[in-house]
């Protein structure tokens, strides 16, 4: 049944469909109408699982690592300064090959503090060893939660939900809820290989050096390998089982014949389907692709998708100062290995908060030349958003 | 203006967004004004910063700093160790909420009294993560609904105790700790200027009530916080190294339920035989607390009620004579 | 930005709601949103503010189409503008991008003195929902009253369904609270039909 829900309630739901038994989080907004939503399904028995208010996104992180360690399906929340407290454990779950699944709610990081919606935070953490998936609406929040469960205990990688704050957790919108039954069927009991368990005991988090470390890092990097047919697999059959699926790593929009192609993460790709179909009416060949997967990075599919392409716009909610926007540069990187010329463009926006208008965004089309792919651009401001002060 | 003239500078002046009625405004007011303009603020995440500095506005005229929510009591001791060896004794004093104090704060609390640090830290505690929508921290009272803590089938509010947390920082052996409240204004300022003339780690643990995530009337903030002295759960104590040196006296015990009843925090409380037992067990504690502190009979020249009435001269314009127009509906701002 | 897509009659409304915390601002978008829901449309409502705070000014934006609502944008071309407090007129822009033609609700007794006499294309429905709101919840809400006068003045949703989504939008607050929450939602919406049959 279709219902008008908030984002947050929405996940809450998938999460709770899931059946973890341990949530731990810590309040941060926007993060919060998810954890709070969980709190009272517990205390209202709805939910069997241990809630637990940790003292810090730092406890956190740490509750849900012994939990999985413990062989319990966990679950935690966070987003900005949280999940930049969480950062050693995180790398540390990752490294220790723990199935986590995490829901980060997309906001800016301080200073200046800033509780609106961008990309820094899941951005700074994309060396972790996390499998991150951006969505686009909460239906598709929805979906990938419970394929992110399944994702993560196939696979034995910590899978981060990267869910635009506000935008997506504060909107209420059309929305299905999967029943009971159904994502039982599609997400089986989890059975940790490695728990921690008297009965058989192992050692986790043990020491390394110089002639085995390496060896770790690559076992990662392969199983990140094997993740990419994971993905696309259980996407799959999710569109199989339910009826809805988001094109596994990558998603694309009016690509047939498309001269120029927007590239973009998050629900921002509502917005550029309009801008798509606005400009296709006025006779422009323009398409767009969403990466609904950064780690592990789609090269293979991008080199693909893009291959007709003459001209790549990527418009990104984050940036590394003194370098240039993380997604331009892997996207320039993946072309360049596989002897693609097309130039790539890189913009900056969305920062904070700041709305990207579709006026914005036709503009960014409509005024790059290929000449501008060496300089660092931001997106200029809506003009009601550049005025300061009342946010 | 001349800031060091106190009558007309506030260290946080008007037109911040707190909440009407903000316990926690009420006792930052207080205290900035009777530690002044010299001194160097730093505040951690949490309600009073989040309302005095919105979107490139300050309400601060004094020097201030904010960091992350962890570390307020770690970067005060890093301003304190700049400053030292300077000659001026600029006082640095650390400005936090429960969570910056009890939860995720508490590890830099615990390293910045440890070694000793030249520092103030105030904690207003108004018993919850409120600028996030009213999540439990540690401080959160048992029986307490937030939206983490919720009442249901299954559940009477938060479970745990409210954390002692003056207990925890005494045990540091720290030169001077104490609790305090918005409702007894003298005790508050003759705690300040004691701390202020000690030096090494003070601490200062300072009841704020919050209509919001109490659910009171905002015109009861001050009666609130009287309650919670006089009905013995929030009892008012100085304790210097480890000792327990002052007591305020309750010249009556209040039930508990006089101040239950005021807040909708606990009106579930009030509504099942589970949440009964809850209330008996809340008047249990504070019957512990009584008992523990010497609340009824400590000898001392402070009971909550000559502490309403007295009159304390100095800085400020808070000076009230002696005699029935202090008490009941003054906000003392 | 959608209003021009597709042939044929495209239903689609974009309305801002202004009011302060505490005087339910997010609730009446959601209400709004789950009741064009309900009516069987598209639909979308989110907030934008700081954080929890009593008094600070907060907006809110709803959506209503016939198609799928695919961005997640700020409304800056409404169609309709609710005001749950008259005092924010003074201080911000307000209607900033209300299209011609297109309504203000306003929580106010009458329209205010200065726009008085303004010819600009829109239309005022004025009623004292604050007022409302104390007489049937006990508390100035004026946000189901000003819902009401919005349905009545738009026809963009319908006061039935309205009713249906209060009570079960509103079920965990008791049976009371909904019942005063519809009758102030239905004065609202006596207003706001008495508002255009006089402008009519």
């Amino acid at each position: 049944m279709r219902r008008l829900l908030e984002g947050s309630q929405a996940v809450a739901e998938a999460v709770r469909l899931c059946r973890p038994r341990v949530v731990a989080a810590y309040p941060i907004t926007p993060q919060t109408h998810i954890i709070e939503r969980l709190a009272q399904h517990v205390a209202d028995g709805e939910l069997e699982a241990e809630f637990i208010s940790a003292e810090s996104e730092f406890g956190a992180a740490s509750l849900v690592q012994g939990a999985v360690a413990a062989g319990a399906r966990s679950f935690t929340a966070t987003a900005s300064q949280g999940l930049l407290l969480m950062t050693e454990v995180l790398y540390n779950i990752a490294g220790m090959r723990l199935p986590l699944v995490m829901v980060c709610a997309n906001r800016a990081l301080s200073a200046p503090i800033n509780i609106f919606c961008d990309h820094q935070d899941s951005m700074a953490l994309r060396d972790a060893g996390w499998i991150q998936i951006y969505v686009e609406s909460n239906q598709e929040a929805v979906d990938s939660v419970i394929q992110a469960y399944r994702l993560a205990e196939a696979c034995e990688l910590p899978v981060m939900i990267c869910m635009d704050g506000f935008l997506l957790t504060h909107t209420y919108e059309p929305v299905v809820l999967p029943a009971q039954s159904a994502v039982d069927e599609y997400l089986p009991a989890f059975h940790f290989a490695r728990a921690l368990d008297p009965a058989r005991p192992m050692t986790l988090g043990g020491g390394s050096e110089a002639d085995n470390y390496q060896e770790y890092r690559v076992a990662q990097q392969r199983a990140m390998e094997n993740a990419e047919t994971v993905i696309e697999a259980f996407d799959a059959e999710f569109g199989e089982q339910f009826g809805r699926h988001y094109g596994g790593m990558l998603q694309g929009y009016r690509l047939e014949g498309a001269e120029t192609v927007l590239l973009v993460l998050g629900s921002l790709m509502g917005t550029v389907r309009d801008v798509v179909d606005g400009l296709r009416e006025r006779g422009q060949a323009v398409g767009a692709l969403r990466l609904r997967c950064f780690r592990p990075f789609p090269a293979q599919g991008l080199v693909r998708l893009l291959a007709e392409a003459r001209r790549i716009v990527v418009l990104e909610k984050a940036f590394s100062p003194g370098a240039g926007g993380m997604l331009a540069a892997e996207v320039r990187a993946a072309l360049q290995q596989a002897g693609s010329m097309t130039p790539v463009e890189g913009v900056i926006g969305g920062l904070g908060g700041r709305d990207l208008t579709p006026d914005v965004i036709e503009a960014l089309l409509r005024d790059g030349t290929p000449a501008d792919t060496g300089t660092l651009r931001f997106a200029p401001a809506h003009r009601e958003q550049g005025a300061p002060s009342h946010g | 203006m001349d800031r060091r003239d106190a009558f007309r500078h506030n260290v946080l002046t008007a037109g911040h967004r707190a909440c009407s009625g903000c316990g926690e405004a009420m006792a930052a007011r207080m205290v900035g004004d009777l530690i002044g303009p010299d001194a160097i603020y730093i505040n951690a995440t949490g309600c009073l910063q989040v309302f005095t500095t919105h979107n490139q506005q300050t309400a601060w005229q004094v020097p201030w700093i904010h960091s992350v929510f962890a570390n307020a009591a770690a970067v005060a001791a890093g301003v304190e160790a700049a400053l030292r060896g300077r000659g001026k004794a600029t006082p640095v004093v650390v400005q936090a909420g429960d969570g910056g104090t009890f939860d995720i704060g508490l590890q830099c609390l615990s390293g910045m009294i440890e070694r000793g640090h030249d520092v103030l830290f105030v904690c207003y505690d108004n018993e919850a993560y409120m600028n996030t929508g009213v999540q439990r921290s540690s401080s959160t009272p048992h029986g307490v609904r937030t939206t983490t803590s919720p009442p249901g089938r299954l559940s009477q509010g938060k479970h745990e105790l409210k954390k002692d947390v003056i207990s925890i920082i005494a045990a540091h052996h720290l030169p001077y700790a104490a609790t305090a409240t918005i409702a007894y204004f003298p005790d508050l300022k003759a705690k300040v200027e004691k701390a202020l003339g000690i030096e090494g780690p003070r601490f200062l643990h300072v009841l704020s009530p919050c209509p919001l995530g109490w659910a009171h009337d905002s015109a009861l903030s001050v009666t609130v916080s009287r309650l919670a002295v006089e009905t013995g759960l929030f009892p008012l104590l100085e304790l210097e190294h480890g000792e327990l040196t002052g007591v305020m006296r309750l010249a009556e015990q209040k039930p508990v339920r006089d101040y239950l009843r005021l807040q909708g925090r606990f009106r579930h409380l009030f509504d099942s035989k589970e949440g009964l037992e809850e209330i008996r067990h809340l008047q249990a504690l504070a019957d512990t607390r009584i008992r523990r502190y010497g609340l009824l009979d400590a000898e001392t020249t402070w009971d909550t009620h000559s502490a309403m009435h007295g009159a304390r001269h100095g800085r400020g314009g808070y000076a009230r004579a002696a005699g029935p127009a202090a008490g009941e509906g003054n906000d003392g701002s | 930005m959608n209003s021009e897509q597709g042939s044929g009659e495209r239903h689609f409304h974009e309305i801002r709601f202004h009011g302060r915390g505490g005087q339910g601002v997010v609730s009446a978008a959601a209400l709004l949103a789950l009741a064009a829901f309900e009516d069987g449309y598209e639909s979308q409502a989110f907030p934008r503010f700081g954080s929890e705070r009593r008094g600070a000014p907060v907006e809110a934006y709803v959506r209503i189409s016939s198609a799928p609502i695919r961005a997640h944008n700020q409304v800056y071309t409404p169609d309709a503008v609710v005001i749950q407090d008259a005092g924010l007129l003074r201080s911000e822009p307000l209607l900033r991008g209300l299209r011609s033609g297109g309504l203000v609700v306003l929580n106010r007794e009458q329209r205010p003195a200065e726009s008085e006499g303004e010819d600009d294309g829109l239309r005022w429905i004025c009623l004292p929902a604050s007022r409302i709101g104390e007489r049937h919840l006990g508390r100035p809400l004026p946000n189901t009253a000003l819902l009401g006068a919005l349905a009545a003045a738009s026809g963009w949703v319908g006061l039935p369904t309205l009713e249906r989504v209060i009570a079960s939008h509103l079920a965990a607050k008791g049976e009371e609270t909904v019942k005063a929450n519809i009758e102030a939602l239905r004065e609202g919406h006596r207003w706001g039909l008495q508002a255009e049959e006089a402008a009519s």
